[in-house]
Order: C-alpha cells, then structure tokens, then sequence
C-alpha cells in the first residue's frame, strides 16, 4: 500500500529528503500537465515545475496540513503559472459581471439547428475537431480556463478546485458551466463550418 | 417551471449529477416536448465527454526535464543541509 501524502509530508518536514522525493515523484507528471495546459507550452511547463517543487519545498515547513497536500501544491503551481501569465501581459482583463462566455437565449436557440452529438466525426480521433476544441480551450479567459482543467486534468470536485482557487463554491459551478457552454458553441460553430464545406 | 432559459443554466449541474430527482425529471421531459432542448442537452453531454477524453490524455514529462528537475532539487536539499564543523 503506497504511504499517504500526510505521511510523506510529515517525514519531510522532520528532514527526510527521501519522502520529499517521493511527494516530487507522485505529482511530477500532474503539475507539468496542468502548467503545460496553462502555459501552452513545454518550456513554461517546465520552469513552472521546478518554480513549484523548490516553493513547496522551501515552505514545506509552514505546511500545517489543515488543507491536503495535493490541494496546497496545485495552488503553489496555478499562482506561478498566472504569475508568469500576468508578466508576459497575456493575461485578459475581463469582470465577472459582465458574461462573456454567456450568449442571449436567442443567439443560443440559433444555432440550434444541427445535432452533431452522434455524428461520426464527433470524435477526437477527428484531428480538426482535437484541434478546434484545444484551441478553444485557449480561448477561455485564465479564470475559467483554471477552473476547467483543475477539475477535469486532476479529477478534482468541485470543492477541491474552490479550496485551491481560494474562490466559493458557487463560483467554481459557474465558471465550470460556463466554460462548457463556450466549448460546446465552438464545436458547433466547428460543425456548421464542416457541413457548409460538405 | 422548466423553460429553455432555466435548462441553459442547470446542464452542468444535471450532468454532474447534482441536482434533485425531481429538477431531472423537468429537464428530461422538457428535453422529449422541445427539438431545440434535445439538440442542446445531446451537444452539451457530448462536449462534456470530448473535454474528458481531451483531458484525460496526459503528456509524459520529458526525460530530460525530469532528470533536471530532480537535479535541480538534489541540489537545493544539499544548499539547505547544515554544513558539519
């Protein structure tokens, strides 16, 4: 049976380099894969690993372990990456009071023309269609696109995505909803295109 | 009441399993009366399960990223040890 986290926590903090290794080792590939779905590319991703492992590593000792540790390392990793985000001035400004992932019900209703549900190219073996919904991805401002991956690259709930946004539940639901909406527009506004081409 | 409006805001909940029994009947039945309803409850089920796929194919942390990270780590363990006088 693997050790827990606490314990590997625990063990570090009293000096045990090994276990601190052994904490790196478990989350290695989950941080390098959110900062990389973050950062967009395989450099960033990898200065934002080792930004995040020699912080924790370095703040190891304030960790009282009131939050889990896997909380607390993807929160140390998502501040770096919005860091850098916000240094390189790619970081969109936008209020959350204005929605802007939100459509009017009409324009909703509009494009409501086409199931492509159970079309065979509603698949992501379609590389056009990988690439529209990766793209879109992209598009979502930081806040939501945070939200997004945290809870679908590292499976957590929605709780856990709040604690590690420091942000209230009602906010993850509403960023998360919102996000899908976007996404799901864009893989329609995909089919439309497919099918004027057909 | 269900209407369109209100199963627009309630699709992430629905499918995320979090919502009364009775909230999921209203929308299946609104979905089986109204075409447009059916079109974006299948849409958005189906970008849901597009976004899991999508995320759930994880990239491998490069060889040599993760030889320098633990590198890297070694290093700034050894620059915190005491030195022994």
């Amino acid at each position: 049976m693997p050790v827990s986290d606490e314990i590997l926590v625990k063990r570090s903090q009293k000096g045990d380099h090994i276990s601190f290794e052994a904490l790196v080792k478990r989350y290695e590939k989950k941080i390098y894969n959110l900062a990389y779905r973050i950062m967009g590319n395989k450099e960033d991703a990898s200065d934002v690993l080792q930004e995040t492992f020699l912080q924790a590593f370095k703040n190891l000792a304030s960790f009282k372990g009131k939050a889990k540790f896997s909380t607390w390392i993807y929160r140390i990793a998502v501040n770096i990456c919005l860091m850098r985000k916000r240094k390189e001035k790619k970081m969109l400004t936008f209020s959350l009071d204005v929605p802007i992932l939100t459509k009017e019900e009409d324009e909703i209703r509009r494009d409501l023309s086409e199931d492509w549900s159970k079309n065979p190219l509603a698949t992501l073996e379609n590389k056009e269609l990988r690439k529209t919904l990766s793209n879109a991805v992209d598009l979502l401002p930081e806040e939501y696109r945070t939200v997004f991956l945290l809870k679908g690259l590292n499976g957590l709930s929605n709780q856990d995505v709040a604690r590690v946004l420091r942000i209230s539940l009602p906010a993850v639901k509403s960023r998360l909803h919102r996000a899908r909406l976007f996404l799901r527009d864009k893989l329609s506004q995909y089919f439309r295109e497919y099918g004027s081409r057909a | 009441m269900m209407d369109f409006k209100r199963l627009c805001e309630l699709l992430s909940d629905y499918f995320d399993e979090e919502l009364e029994s009775d909230i999921c009947a209203g929308i299946e039945e609104l979905v089986s009366e109204d075409p447009f309803c059916e079109v974006l409850f299948n849409t958005f089920n189906r970008t849901i399960k597009l976004c899991e796929e999508w995320e759930q194919e994880k990239i491998e942390v490069p060889e040599e990223v993760h030889i320098r990270l633990h590198r890297f780590l070694k290093l700034e363990i050894r620059k915190s040890v005491p030195k022994k006088k």
